[in-house]
Formats: structure tokens, sequence, C-alpha cells
């Protein structure tokens, strides 16, 4: 019988750092970097550094309009000049608030919807059968109809975007839900587990992953909606009426500084729900024992 | 020195068994297969006296599980009846509990989780559960692994883990079906004696299916042979051997061979 202690698993599942190879005989001290320098992939900037070089070259060689291809000294004074007067905190505060306030709607949303629509056959054929039927309309065809209801304001923008984030989420939940393996309901039901117990320990822990990939999904889809909304309806601030505004006065270094911002925020959000999902889904990381 | 002794002794060897009797009348259980009727048990009835052990062994597709689920609430006989001390059966209750051949633990619950989560519809107390949790823990031989999660250990500890579970709210029936025929031979052997040892240290009635006719002989006190097509009794052979029980004695080889035999 094995009685072994518990501490030696490795919970985490981090990979057990190798041991630093014996420095050489005679070479003294080897260099190195601190550890948040080193986590950096050096490698994988050496593509960007290369294309910023040639980029920087280009615009100065004369070769190209630099009205179509602005220097990176152009671009870094435009993006001083907006930082200082506070216009890109303003542009980027408005485009976060727009996506985040219409992701937490659309997730509300959908979370609620997916699981009513998995528990009960009634409310799939009720509420399940328009909202596949309204899916078929491509996103960017309810920009009129929205626009001619509720104007080119937030409202606007805030419903657009939670149009565009509800699907995924819904239809992950649904299907996570409806997915619940049956060994694992059974064992509530030998529990004597009602409704309840049932939706509460089993089937809703069980699709965790299933809603976190939908959370992921919507929160891309609401990114995409929010530049979107931004840029086709105009009214207010947000990045996307930086590119508006940059492509309507030819300032291209205005159109690459949002563009840029856009992919930053869309790197920020993905990673927080990775942080998320590596938090709720520890319980994945397989790390067998061998002991009977 | 303090002399302090603890309130409660994890386990009381050998309890007189009180509650636990399954008495099955008759039974009759018929599959419905597109249309088609399939008669999967035919006329079972057997007692299994409180705090014994049956074993029920059988080729595939004889209805050995089937009847054992019928036993726990889970699936609905067409005919005959099941009771518990004389109360019928039907649907799942606390005072059964059921070990499955995959161990069916919930794999984002810690195994002391898992185990702790036999106690939720009940109104047992949070103090309560996790002393009986960790008695438990004990009693199956996982002190230590409690914080781990089922990716992170064995097959054979998660099986361990399972049997706590469905033994922590301390049930008059264990239901076992086939528990260890996932296990490779040295885990199985090494679990044959935990379960003969869980058996007698807590007095519960147990029923076990089976298709390892060495591991019935080995555990059981009386061995069902069903024959398939429909599900029927064949036959029904006590098996009068001290525990615990040596493999190797002429009575026990003797006894398995008879019962092989039947499958020839």
């Amino acid at each position: 019988m094995t009685t072994a202690n518990v501490s030696h698993i490795p919970l985490t599942g981090a990979p057990i750092a190798s041991e630093p190879a014996p420095a050489a005989p005679g070479s003294s001290a080897t260099f190195r970097l601190p550890g948040f320098l080193r986590r950096i992939p050096w490698r994988g900037l050496l593509l960007p550094a290369i294309l910023l070089g040639l980029w920087e070259g280009f615009s100065h060689s004369g070769l190209i309009n630099t009205a179509i291809l602005p220097s990176l000294e152009t671009i870094a004074r435009t993006l001083g000049g907006l930082v200082i007067s506070g216009d890109l905190w303003i542009h980027l505060g408005a485009s976060i608030l727009r996506l985040l306030g219409g992701f937490i709607i659309a997730a509300i949303l959908g979370l609620a919807v997916g699981t009513v629509c998995a528990l009960s056959r009634g409310a799939d054929l009720v509420l399940g059968t328009p909202i596949a039927a309204i899916r078929q309309v491509p996103l960017f065809g309810w920009i009129p109809l929205i626009a001619v209801i509720a104007g080119i304001g937030e409202a606007s923008k805030v419903v657009f975007v939670v149009l565009a984030a509800f699907y995924p989420i819904v239809l992950n939940t649904t299907q996570g839900l409806r997915n619940a393996p049956a060994e694992l309901v059974e064992v509530g039901r030998v529990f004597g587990f009602g409704r309840w117990l049932l939706l509460r320990r089993v089937l809703l822990p069980q699709a965790v992953p299933a809603v976190l990939t939908g959370l992921k999904h919507g929160l891309t889809f609401a990114g995409l909606a929010t530049v979107s909304a931004e840029v086709f309806m105009t009214a207010g601030p947000g990045l996307g009426n930086l590119l508006d505004y940059g492509q309507a006065n030819m300032r291209v270094d205005l159109v690459l500084i949002g563009v840029a911002f856009i992919g930053l925020l869309g790197v920020s959000l993905t990673s927080l729900i990775t942080l998320l999902e590596r938090r709720l889904l520890r319980w994945r990381t397989p790390n067998r024992q061998d002991q009977p | 020195m303090t002399t302090s002794v603890t309130l409660h002794d994890p386990i009381v060897p050998h309890p007189v068994p009180v509650a636990g009797a399954v008495a099955i009348d008759h039974l009759r259980k018929v599959f419905n297969l597109d249309g088609r009727e399939l008669e999967v048990l035919r006329d079972i009835s057997l007692d299994v006296p409180a705090g014994g052990f049956l074993a029920i062994v059988g080729a595939s597709g004889c209805g050995k599980s089937t009847l054992l689920r019928i036993i726990a609430g889970l699936e609905q006989a067409e005919g005959g009846r099941v009771t518990l001390d004389g109360a019928p059966i039907t649907g799942p209750g606390l005072d059964r509990g059921m070990v499955f051949q995959d161990h069916r633990l919930f794999p984002w619950l810690t195994v002391r989780e898992n185990i702790a989560l036999a106690f939720a519809a009940t109104e047992v107390p949070r103090a309560e559960a996790d002393r009986r949790v960790a008695e438990h823990l004990e009693l199956v031989g996982l002190n230590g692994f409690g914080d781990a999660y089922p990716s992170q250990i064995s097959g054979g500890m998660a099986q361990r883990a399972a049997i706590a579970r469905a033994l922590v709210n301390e049930p008059e029936v264990l239901l076992l079906d086939e528990p260890l025929g996932a296990l490779d031979a040295l885990t199985r052997v090494r679990l044959q004696k935990e379960l003969e040892r869980i058996w007698q240290a807590k007095g519960v009635t147990m029923i076990l299916v089976t298709h390892d006719i060495d591991e019935a002989v080995f555990l059981a006190d009386r061995i069902i042979v069903l024959e398939p097509r429909p599900g029927r009794i064949r036959r029904s052979i006590p098996v009068d051997l001290p525990h615990p029980r040596d493999r190797s004695l002429p009575a026990f080889v003797a006894l398995r061979d008879d019962i092989l035999a039947e499958f020839h």
C-alpha cells in the first residue's frame, strides 16, 4: 500500500526547470539576462524588426510617397501628440467601454438563453428557432436597420456589439450543456440529485470549457464589431473613428496608430480570457501517478 | 502525556449488520429495440441477507449489469419487484452506493471534493461531512491524495476514490458493477484484498457484478451464475471459505474450476 506524500505532485503542471549546464572551466561568469527579459521571445521579434528597418529605409529613400507610407518618426510624432492632447485615451477609452459593455451584456444574455435552451425543449423551440434564423443574416446586414431605428449614437453601437458577441456565447453554452456525459449525470442521480443540484454540480461545471470557448470567440467578435460600428456609425470617439478620420483626411499615420492600438487591445483582452481559462481549467493538467 | 482518546474510531471491526437485506422476486426486464421486444432478464428471484456478499457472474450480455442497475434504481423492471429491507425500490437512493467500471470521478473536482459530492443532497453538516471524507480517504488508502485531481492519479487510485465516494454516505448496500474490470492484473488483485477488508470492516451488504470468476470466489459468500438471452439464474453457489481467502487452497481451486466449467 502506497501512502506517499502528495507534495511531489506538480499540481500546476509547470515543467520542472532543467539544471543549468555547469560553466566550462576557464570561462568566467557567463552573462545572463534577468528573468523578465528572458521570457521575451527575442527570436519572434526578429522578423518585425527587419520589416520596420526596411520600412524606415524606404520611407527615406524617396522611392515611396510618404503620404502613403509615412516614416516611423512621423508616426511617433503623431502618437506623441495624441498622447499629450489626451485624444488617444479618449478614443481608446470609448472603444474599451463599448467593447466590454457590449460583451458583458452579450455574455449575460448568451449564458442565460443558452442554459434555458439546453434544459428545456419548449424554450429551445420558442427561442432557438428564431435565434438560428436570425443568425443567417450576415452581421453587417444589421447595421443599416440598427442605424435607421436607433441612429448612429452610442446605443446603436452597443446593440451591434451585443449582437456580434451573443452568438458564439449562446451556441457554445447550449452545446456544452447538451453534451454533458450521461455517465456523470448518472452519478448525480445515484446521489439523489434533483434538477437544481444536477445543473449546479454536474451540467454547469462540465460545460465550463465550452462556455469559455464561447466567451473567447464572443470577445473576438465584440472587438471586431466595436471597430466596425465605429467606422460605420461615426458619431462620437473611438479607435474606429480614428481610422475613419485618418482615411477621410489621407492621414495614414493616424490609421496605422489606430490599427496598432486595436491590435494591442485585442491581444490584451484575449490574454485575460486565457488567464481565466488557465485558472478555471487547472484540473485538465495530466500528471498521472503510477501507484495503483 | 495526555491520554486523549478520539471520539470516533474510524472503523468498528465486524459490526453486526442490521439493515441492507435485498430481496428480488420474479424480476423481469425487457428492452425495446426499434419496436422489437428483447427479454433481458427472466424470472430472477434471489435474496441477499444484510451484510452478505453476492457475486453475479455470467458471459457478456447476460443482463448482470442491468440487474445491478435495477437494484440501484437506475432502471425500471417490467415485472416482479426488488425490495431493500422490505421496502420496494422505485428509484435511486442514498441507502445504496454504486461503483461503476469507469471510475466516473468528476474531472474538475479534487479527490476530496469528489468524495464530498455524495453529501450534496443530504443534510449532513459540513464538519461531519469533512470528518467522514477524511475517514474514507484513509479507509481506501488515499491519505495525502485528497487534493489531487483525477487526471493526476492512476486508474487504481481513481477506483479507490470511487469506492470511497460510494461508501461515505454509509449506505446499506454497495453495488459494484465490474469495478476492477478496467484495471491491470496486479492492481486488481490488490484492490480485491482491499474490498475484502472494507466489506469485513463495514459490514455493508455488497453485490458485485464481475466476469472474473476468481474474483467472485475470492470475495463472495454466494455466487449467482447467469445464463444469457434471456438472463436467467443457472446456478446459485454458496462459498463457505473463511476470510481472508487463500487462492491456492484446494477448496478454492475446486470451486473456481467448478464454476468455470459452466462456461465451456
